[in-house]
């Protein structure tokens, strides 16, 4: 499954570097979060990108693998364009879903502000990757920090520039993750947040 | 009694002076159609005559980077000992307004992202990355999953760099 981009991480070869944030390796921890905010809910879903089929499979496994060992039920929902996503958050009560964890995809990333509205158009909790889902009245956000990789995308281009080669630069893995909470979204939506995820949070938006 | 300013109108509702007056205007040589095509101006020239006169502000943020704001978008502007690096998604005059022993130019194709939907717009990017191998850029940024491999396609010699989310085997052939 690997897409060969590089030969190495270490040595990349060819004319291509660069930096990557954890993406669907966060997927259990999205949906363990997102419990803890909603404990009672038992029924959540996981909105994947068919269009990345074997990206949004290994989302869908991890999940519902992670789901099934603490007695929760994964709903998968799919969703490529503007008008899918209308109709997921317009089935979504009829589905029993309760919560939403939205999976890591360039279109999602595109679309956070339509997410947002969406949810909390419809009143269901969500967790997205990036903090823009969160600024835009998203409840949570858990992921990378997209302005810090796009940093060192920089510090890479600079290099180059200066004369160093690709193929010497090793491509880069933030490991780094923040938590967001949009407090505001929380009221809204009639949610106490507990203060061990409060605590654990790294920006609250109120 | 009928006053002047009154219209005759057609049995189909239009009105038969407005038309007759047009009918001379047009044949009469005071703006005949071919005429009227050819004074209309197409918005790329309207905009590169109006950035041409329009004068240029330039806002320090911080450190060596500064925003040219000129007649219609930003330009950032990175400036270094070995030149400048002016990063415009505007049209090419735009490029007159820097300057250096060296300069580098980055073209920024992801500009569609606000105007096409990322579903439509992901057949475009062969395109876009074909157009900056043509212009002979620098460097290629590549940023989110779809734009990796598109650029890798275009371009073997180019140097590419990359931001997206990815796990280590997606990546790598090996994961040393």
């Amino acid at each position: 499954m690997a897409l060969g981009y590089v030969a190495s991480l270490s040595q990349p070869g060819g004319n291509l570097t660069g930096v990557t944030t954890l993406n669907v390796e966060l997927g259990p921890k999205r949906l363990e979060v997102m419990h803890e905010l909603v404990p009672t809910t038992t029924v959540f879903g996981l909105l994947v990108n068919p269009t990345f089929f074997v990206q949004s499979e290994i989302l869908s496994r991890d999940v519902q693998a992670a789901a099934r060992s603490v007695g929760l039920e994964i709903v998968v929902l799919r969703a490529s364009t503007e008008r899918d996503l209308d109709a997921v958050f317009a089935n979504l009560s009829q589905q029993r879903v309760g919560a939403l964890v939205v999976g890591a995809d360039a279109f999602f990333n595109s679309r956070s502000e339509q997410l947002a509205a969406l949810a909390l158009r419809y009143a269901v909790p969500s967790i997205y990757q990036y903090r823009p889902f969160a600024a835009a009245g998203g409840l949570m956000s858990y992921g990378g920090n997209i302005a810090e990789s796009y940093r060192q995308v920089g510090v890479y281009v600079g290099r180059i520039l200066k004369g160093e080669k690709p193929a010497d630069l090793p491509v880069q893995q933030f490991t780094k993750v923040e938590l967001i909470l949009n407090l505001k979204t929380a009221r809204a939506l009639g949610l106490t947040v507990p203060l061990t995820l409060l605590g654990r949070a790294d920006e609250v938006i109120e | 009694m009928a006053t002047l300013n009154q219209h005759i109108m057609s049995r189909r509702g239009f009105c038969l002076c407005c038309m007759a007056a047009s009918t001379v205007a047009t044949t009469s040589g005071w703006l005949s159609p071919r005429q009227a095509f050819a004074e209309a101006r197409n918005i790329v020239d309207l905009i590169r005559d109006d950035a041409a006169k329009a004068p240029i502000k330039v806002h320090k943020l911080r450190g060596n980077v500064s925003i040219l704001e000129g007649s219609g978008g930003n330009i950032a502007v990175l400036t270094g000992a070995d030149g400048k690096v002016s990063i415009d998604a505007g049209i090419t005059d735009s490029g007159g307004v820097s300057s250096g022993p060296k300069r580098t130019r980055l073209r920024r194709r992801s500009e569609c992202r606000n105007r096409i939907p990322l579903e439509r717009g992901r057949d475009r990017l062969p395109g876009f990355a074909a157009d900056l191998v043509r212009r002979g850029v620098s460097v290629i940024v590549a940023s989110t999953s779809p734009a990796v491999p598109v650029a890798k396609a275009a371009s073997s010699t180019t140097p590419i760099v990359f931001s997206m989310g990815a796990t280590r085997w997606h990546l790598a052939m090996s994961p040393a």
